[in-house]
């Protein structure tokens, strides 16, 4: 008969197996690796991920003289003056949040809450000139999966050799801090991401909509399998894995069998920690998917000792942001669940002592047009981004107000016909937003460079936000 | 035992030293030994050292059923027809059963049965919608599709129309579009008629379909309002051609995209705008006024959307290609204008072919076989372009459909969850629970959580990108592609898997169902338990059924020497049963289709 193979020797077989289809465990670590540089503090940073393109003109928007030219540009879909929730900036003067946004209000003046203003897409430093010319620019512009992949990779232009996401440089960075742990440093509880991908490290994909279940029949689980022959079945199952993992079969199968064992191990190890850590004062309506996601993002953040983890990096998405049509119907839902979960999950972080160690921030595929179609916007380019946590330098709009005049506005793409779109063409780069997160998480200038390959183009390459 | 006539194998492949792929072997029959020259062939009779008193008895780790018996090897005994009818089957359907092979094999050829197939009645999803949802209600409208999906005669099509669903993409997790029930069950009876259609037809009633307006926004879309600032929407424009026609890169027959590094673009922004003004001035049919609430009885989603002029934009619209269409045309000539435009396009039948093969041979084809199809869209060999029966019929006949598994170890595709749950209930006669007078005293199989479940749920992906992209690499960065992939998460495959386990344990044929469980599928074990008698029997089964002969020798020796562990009698074989099928089905090797 054949030697049994028991988890052990699995785990065995899997790190010999070529990254990134093996285990969840960055096969730069090992023991001792938590002093490596950069990992000296325990960090965690959070990704929000506004899926559709985001109306973000309409979450923050300019005060005094300027919100004549806002209000002008956007028409009916103007969010009325009087509702805005007034803040200021020490440079740019008055500005308002969203009337449902108040939990950005508070966190922008306790000055935990940063704007960054008109983000997006750049190759380099790009005027209306440079768009109309012949200036490197993103590509397929306007697009929702190649823009979403633009932000989430960092690059330009999306191809096998950029294919990897700057949420992935942290979460290698992040596995080197960790050490020899069974899970990797980086959930996605939105999917199949960009952001983490990596050839470094994988991520493990969660779904907060359902508790992490053990997979029966592994690890002794079961109650409907007899225990006579619980511990063999497991031992089979564990085996059929092995022999999907050997390295002369066929990519697929490797992959999927190294997803089945990936799967095994992550829950088995996630069960114990989140249950541990329920964080019950988390508090949200049971139907505000991004509120459930953060809420899991909050337990295993508590979960870092059980865990082992230095470093995480977190994903959530909340989709529905592509609001073509009945966007005034549609836009305080979704404005109103967004504020509840990130107020709630803010709360949360705060009631644990660990904000100065979580930092979350915002992201979309697009801005969206300043001008409506009728009753909704449609793809823009540039977007305001939050980011927020006591490590954030807040209570500051970064980067320039775009301008929101209808006629001759430098910053506006245009129409075919040369007439106004409000397609707002962006100042700041995601490569200078990204390359400010990730030094806070602290990935290294030479991991940066090579992440963010673009990041040479632009001069400012810390936006200023974190504090050190 | 049965015997066979030939392998399937070119004498040529075996002589190149091939022998190790499993799939030859389980191709061969008991003439050819390959693998395991040491070894006789199969067919042995019950296991030699099984324990008579029962399945729970066990031998300490390690041993042997008694420690005396030489180590025994397995060998898979399949005719190579009924091999070559599963692993067809495995394309063309929502999975092989022992009934459908033998029905396969009953046709002059595998042409003959596509074309019975394609002439059967459409089973559609509508009827039962209405008579079990009062339009808000979701559930009925899965139970009608997993209907269709198990007992429909017209396997062909419902598996042709799925794939279609995940092309021309729209999703009731949209809030509109969740109280439309009846709509949404018309849109895929839209579909599966259309199925083995013409293209053009189908892009047609896809652009006029009241719920693809209203997920796209196309209906009452208006003219362009300079005063006000207003544009058209450009929602459907950029989805129609993206997503359901050319795709967004300039493409050769191949299926590629040229330059690698910078690819052309097949269409700029501006062009998106012009096609954004011909999709204006279409609304519900029959509403008394271009933006009433009231939209009459019931049909406005259910028949197609008409047009209103006062809010077409007729000015002249540059498309692609060069094409123009001239001012002042109708709503409906401009729509016609630019779908017929659309059409001629070079990139739909490349787009439409390597999506289809992907749902339904093999996610990596090669440009040849991509080629192949392509040139069977652009003309079915009677001048017609866009016959989808035609490319259809191309895609399964085709020689790497066939054979492309003998020669490329990157054959095959990740098999869809919501596939690979069809196959199983399809395969154990799944039925209903006695205590299943469900939610609507409807037959219903499970439907609790199946998107969460599996990652997978008929009209219900969370953006018209579907469930997954098309170019999604098994590795990121690398070339492999893999779109199935995308949702084989922690998340869904812990879920799937603990289905699976509930599934053999608690809910089959022997369970004593209790209130806990009111709604629940059960799965019929009988079949196999008799087979379990024979070890080889019941493993042969499992190859041919569920992994259409490809299943790995070394797979299949882990299955055997675990049912060596357990009696031969009833309870011993039932456990041989439920274990060794939970294994099939959590196995990595389960989830691949070659």
């Amino acid at each position: 008969m054949k030697d049994p193979v028991d988890k052990e020797k699995r785990r065995l077989l899997k790190a010999l197996a070529a990254l990134p289809l093996g285990s969840g465990v960055s096969m730069l670590a090992g023991n001792g690796q938590a002093h490596a540089m950069g990992c000296d503090n325990a960090k965690s940073l959070v990704c929000i991920f506004l899926a559709g393109g985001a109306d973000s003109f309409n979450m923050f928007v300019p005060g005094g003289s300027r919100y004549t030219d806002y209000r002008d540009s956007r028409r009916e879909l103007a969010v009325a003056e009087n509702d805005l929730l007034s803040v200021n900036d020490a440079q740019q003067g008055s500005f308002g949040f969203h009337s449902l946004l108040p939990g950005f209000q508070q966190l922008y003046t306790e000055q935990r809450l940063a704007v960054i203003s008109n983000a997006g897409p750049l190759i380099r430093p790009t005027s209306k000139s440079d768009y109309l010319g012949t200036v490197a620019l993103p590509q397929s512009l306007f697009a929702h999966n190649t823009q979403q992949k633009l932000w989430q990779t960092g690059a330009g232009i999306v191809n096998g050799n950029n294919a990897f996401g700057w949420g992935g440089a942290i979460s290698a960075h992040a596995a080197n801090c960790n050490g020899n742990i069974p899970v990797a440093p980086a959930f996605s509880m939105g999917g199949s991401t960009d952001w983490l991908a990596s050839a470094k490290s994988n991520y493990v994909s969660l779904n907060a909509d359902v508790a992490v279940e053990r997979m029966y029949g592994y690890d002794n689980i079961s109650d409907w399998i007899p225990p006579q022959r619980l511990s063999r079945v497991g031992r089979s199952l564990n085996e059929l894995i092995a022999q999907g993992q050997q390295s002369g079969n066929p990519l697929l199968t490797r992959a999927i069998a190294n997803a089945v064992g990936r799967a095994s191990d992550a829950t088995s190890s996630l069960h114990a920690a989140l249950k541990a850590n329920p964080l019950p004062q988390m508090q949200y309506n049971g139907s505000n998917k991004l509120a459930k996601q953060l809420h899991l993002v909050a337990k295993l953040i508590a979960s870092r000792g059980q865990l082992g983890m230095q470093k995480q990096v977190f994903f959530v998405l909340m989709g529905g942001w592509d609001t073509h049509s009945d966007q005034l119907e549609r836009q305080p839902d979704l404005l109103t669940a967004l504020n509840e979960a990130v107020t709630s999950f803010q709360a949360t972080i705060d009631d644990i002592n660990l904000a100065s160690s979580v930092t979350s921030f915002t992201a979309s595929d697009f801005g969206r047009t300043l001008t409506s179609n009728g009753n909704g916007t449609d793809h823009g380019w540039g977007g305001h981004s939050f980011v927020f946590g006591s490590a954030v330098d807040g209570g500051r709009v970064i980067g320039e107000t775009p301008n929101y005049s209808t006629t001759n506005n430098p910053d506006d793409a245009g129409e075919d016909d040369g007439s106004f779109a409000g397609r707002i063409i962006p100042k700041i780069s995601v490569n200078q937003y990204a390359a400010t997160l990730s030094r806070w998480m602290g990935v290294s200038e030479a991991e940066l460079n090579q992440a963010l390959p673009d990041l040479q183009n632009f001069t400012e390459t810390n936006l200023g936000f974190m504090n050190a | 035992m049965k015997q066979n006539s030939h392998p399937v194998i070119p004498r040529w492949l075996v002589l190149f030293g091939l022998l190790s792929l499993p799939l030859i072997q389980a191709c061969s029959d008991a003439g050819v030994v390959v693998g395991n020259p040491q070894t006789s062939t199969g067919g042995n009779p019950s296991s030699p050292g099984s324990t008579p008193s029962g399945g729970d008895l066990s031998e300490p780790e390690g041993g042997g059923p008694t420690g005396e018996t030489p180590p025994e090897t397995s060998v898979s005994n399949l005719d190579p027809a009924d091999v070559a009818a599963s692993r067809f089957l495995t394309q063309a359907t929502f999975g092989p059963t022992p009934e459908s092979i033998t029905e396969l094999k009953s046709k002059a050829s595998y042409a003959a049965w596509i074309d019975e197939q394609m002439a059967l009645p459409v089973s559609i999803v509508e009827p039962y919608t209405r008579a079990n949802s009062n339009g808000s209600n979701t559930e009925p409208r899965h139970e009608g599709w997993w209907n269709n999906i198990l007992g429909g005669p017209d396997q062909l099509r419902q598996r042709v129309a799925f794939a279609l669903s995940q092309i021309f993409v729209v999703s009731d997790l949209d809030y509109a579009l969740a109280n439309n029930q009846y709509g949404m069950a018309n849109y895929y009876d839209m579909l599966s008629r259309n199925a083995f259609g013409n293209y053009r037809q189908l892009l047609e009633d896809v652009t006029l379909h009241p719920v693809m307006g209203v997920y796209l926004s196309m209906v009452r879309n208006e003219k362009a309002n300079e005063a006000e600032n207003i544009r058209p929407d450009e929602n459907y424009a950029r989805e129609v051609l993206q997503l359901f026609s050319i795709g967004l890169y300039e493409l050769n027959n191949r299926g590629e995209a040229l330059p690698l590094d910078n690819p052309k673009p097949a269409y700029t922004q501006n062009q998106v705008e012009e096609f954004a003004r011909v999709f204006t001035g279409w609304n519900y049919d029959r509403v008394s006024s271009w933006e009433t609430n009231n939209l009459g009885s019931g049909d406005a989603f259910t028949t197609p959307m008409v047009p209103d002029e006062r809010f077409h934009d007729t000015g002249s619209k540059t498309l692609l290609n060069g094409r123009v269409a001239p001012a002042g045309l109708s709503t409906r000539e401009d729509m016609t204008f630019a779908l017929d435009t659309i059409f001629q396009h070079p990139n739909v039948g490349v787009l439409m072919s390597k999506q289809l093969i992907q749902r339904l041979v093999t996610s990596n084809p090669s440009p040849e076989y991509i080629e192949r199809i392509v040139n069977v869209f652009n003309n079915n060999g009677a001048g017609v372009r866009g016959d989808l029966a035609a490319v259809v019929k191309a895609i399964l006949l085709d020689s790497e459909a066939r054979e492309g598994h003998l020669s490329d170890p990157d054959f095959g595709k990740i098999r869809e969850p919501l596939v690979r749950l069809a196959h199983l209930w399809r395969a154990l006669n799944a039925t209903t629970g006695p205590l299943a007078e469900g939610v609507h005293a409807t037959p219903s199989f499970d439907m609790h959580r199946v998107d969460e479940m599996t990652g997978q749920a008929v009209l219900q992906s969370k953006s018209v990108f579907n469930f997954y992209k098309p170019d999604h690499t098994v590795v990121p960065g690398g070339n492999t592609l893999s779109p199935e992939m995308q949702i084989m998460s922690e998340a869904n495959l812990a879920a799937t898997h603990n289905n699976y386990h509930h599934q053999v344990y608690r809910f089959n044929e022997r369970s004593n169902l209790n209130d806990d469980n009111p709604r629940v599928t059960l799965i019929e074990l009988r079949p196999l338990v008799e087979l379990a008698i024979d070890r080889n029997a019941l493993l042969d089964w499992y190859n041919l059924v569920f992994f259409a002969g490809g299943m790995p020798d070394d797979m299949r020796q882990t299955l055997f020497d675990y049912m060596g562990t357990l009696g031969n009698d009833d309870s011993g074989r039932f456990a041989r049963v439920q274990d060794t099928l939970f294994m099939v089905l959590a196995a990595p090797q389960f989830h691949i289709q070659r």
